[in-house]
Order: structure tokens, then sequence, then C-alpha cells
């Protein structure tokens, strides 16, 4: 092999080179281990959706209720809202169980109940 | 399938089309990754948030461009976020690039040891010492095949510091392979 011969060669080799990617190959499982945390992602999503819908159409619910009994303003209406005022806290506390056990039943039973099944 | 029609079935939440889509450019995106990051327990995890965002964001690819051209787009920009999150050194001019970036090559011990693989082995192992702009712009022509007009919309490089980058990312394969190991010099008598 003569000198040019060889440079020929020596930059076939380099192009080889350059175009290969040897020792690196995607790890094994990679596209299951992708999709998995992709269904993951996309059932919180749905889950997450659908639980602050129905919990905005409860608020709504309740909005609505409280326009129709505060507007006619009855002595015992009104009374019952100065109650309500009066001991917000256990307004807030009532909220908060009712939201959480919503948010555990809707959400996180149903995202385990899921994921067991698949 | 084509790469719109593809696209659309994603865009529909089809996670069968979007398993196609992830096998059928994974390579693309793991070389990208993989070659820019240079640390192979990062590049797992960016690459699975690179497909996320391809998944996320499919509803902004138009067809304009290519696929490839796309994702690969994302995936740049993803290594770049991530090189700037951890403080690595983004671009290294010219000028600082020194031997002393190579001092991770492995030299083979003899000439005779310089046989095809090994001399292969060797360029890899220079360009995974090179500059971060130097391998990107490398690996997308050489490995991955894109034109200059492709490179310029991945990294968003104009197409005169691409074609500059490419010949200087020879040139400097060149010279180390030349000072790592001189008897190749009689072979290797002139640059292409």
């Amino acid at each position: 092999m003569n000198s040019k011969e060889r440079h020929e060669e020596l930059k076939t080799i380099l192009d080889e080179a350059m175009q290969e990617f040897p020792e690196m190959q995607v790890p094994p499982g990679f596209t299951d281990a992708l999709i998995h945390k992709l269904e993951t992602r996309l059932t919180w999503h749905e889950l997450i959706t659908e639980f602050a819908l129905k919990t905005g159409l409860i608020i709504a619910a309740l909005a609505i209720l409280a326009l129709v009994l505060f507007f006619p303003g009855k002595d015992i209406e009104l009374s019952m809202f100065s109650y309500l005022i009066k001991n917000w806290y256990i307004v807030a506390a009532s909220a908060f169980i009712f939201f959480f056990t919503f948010f555990f039943d809707q959400v996180f039973l149903r995202f385990l109940f899921r994921k067991n099944r698949s | 399938m084509d790469d719109f029609t593809l696209a659309a079935r994603v865009r529909e939440g089809n996670t069968h089309a979007f398993r196609f889509l992830v096998e059928k450019y994974k390579n693309l995106v793991w070389h990208m990754v993989l070659r820019m990051v240079s640390q192979r327990e990062d590049a797992e995890d960016l690459c699975q948030d690179v497909f996320l965002r391809v998944f996320r964001d499919i509803g902004k690819f138009r067809g304009d461009s290519k696929l490839s051209t796309w994702i690969g787009s994302i995936a740049y920009h993803k290594c770049i976020d991530h090189l700037r999150r951890n403080k690595r050194d983004l671009v290294v001019p010219v000028e600082n690039y020194t031997p002393a970036m190579l001092s991770k090559v492995m030299i083979p011990e003899t000439i005779g040891d310089l046989d095809r693989a090994a001399i292969k082995k060797l360029v890899h192992q220079i360009m995974e010492a090179m500059p971060l702009q130097y391998r990107t712009v490398v690996t997308l022509y050489h490995l991955e095949g894109f034109s200059y007009r492709e490179i310029e919309e991945i990294t968003g490089m104009p197409e005169g510091t691409i074609k500059s980058y490419l010949n200087r990312g020879r040139q400097i394969i060149h010279e180390k392979m030349l000072g790592l190991v001189p008897d190749i010099r009689m072979i290797l008598f002139e640059t292409y």
C-alpha cells in the first residue's frame, strides 16, 4: 500500500469513526420506562382536572345557594349567615375535611386503583 | 407512516403512536444528549424529559421542518438548559482550547496497536474531549447526517458559524491525532 492509499484509508477510517457511536447504546427498556412515566403523568393530569371541575361545580352550587338564601333577607337566614361568619373556623375546618376526603377519594385512591390494575 | 401523520396521531394522545415515535428517534436524542452532556447518569433522565416535552408540545409542530429537526432542537435546548443549571462551560473560545482538555484521552502504547478499531476509539475519545460547540456540530453533521440548514434550525447558530465549527472540529481531530501519535504523520500528511 503506497502513502496515498494509506492516507485515503486513514481518511475513510476517520470519516467512519465520526459516523459511529459504538459504546453508547440506548439503555434497554428506555421506551417502556418512558411510556410508563408518560401514562402516570397523563393519569395524574386527568384525575386532577376532573377533581378541579367537580370542586368548581360544588363551589358554584354553594355560591348560588348562598345568594338565593341571602337576597330575600329574611331574619332567620341572616342570623344563620352571621352565625357562620362568627364561627368561621368551624366552616373552614369542615371545608378542609370535606375537600381533603374528596381529594383522597377522587384522585389518590383512583390513581392507586388504576396503577394496580395496569 | 410519515412524520406528519405520526405527529397528528401523537397530538390526538395516541400512546402507541408516541411509542413508535420514541423508537424511531431515540437514537438521535440519545446520541445528541450523551455527546453534549457527557454523563450517562444525567443522559437517561434528560432523554426522557426531551420526549415528554415532545409529547406536550407536539401541537406546535406544523410540519414546516422535518420532525427529526424539531425533536433535535428540543434536545439541544434541553441540554443547554441542563448545562447552564449545572454551571458547566457552554462555549469554549477557540483560543482557550488547550491540549490539557485532552488529558483523559488514552494513547495507544505503540504504533503497532493503532489498528482500524484503535484509531476509531482514539477519534471518539478526542471528540468527547472537544469543546461543546465542536462536538455538537460534528455529531449532528457526521453522526446524524443533518445538513447545515438543519443544524441551523436545531441550534440557532448561523450557517457560517456551523461551517467554521465543523472545519475546526475536524482540524482538531487531525491535530490531536498527530500530536498524540506522531508516527501517524507518516500516513496523514495532508488535511481534508
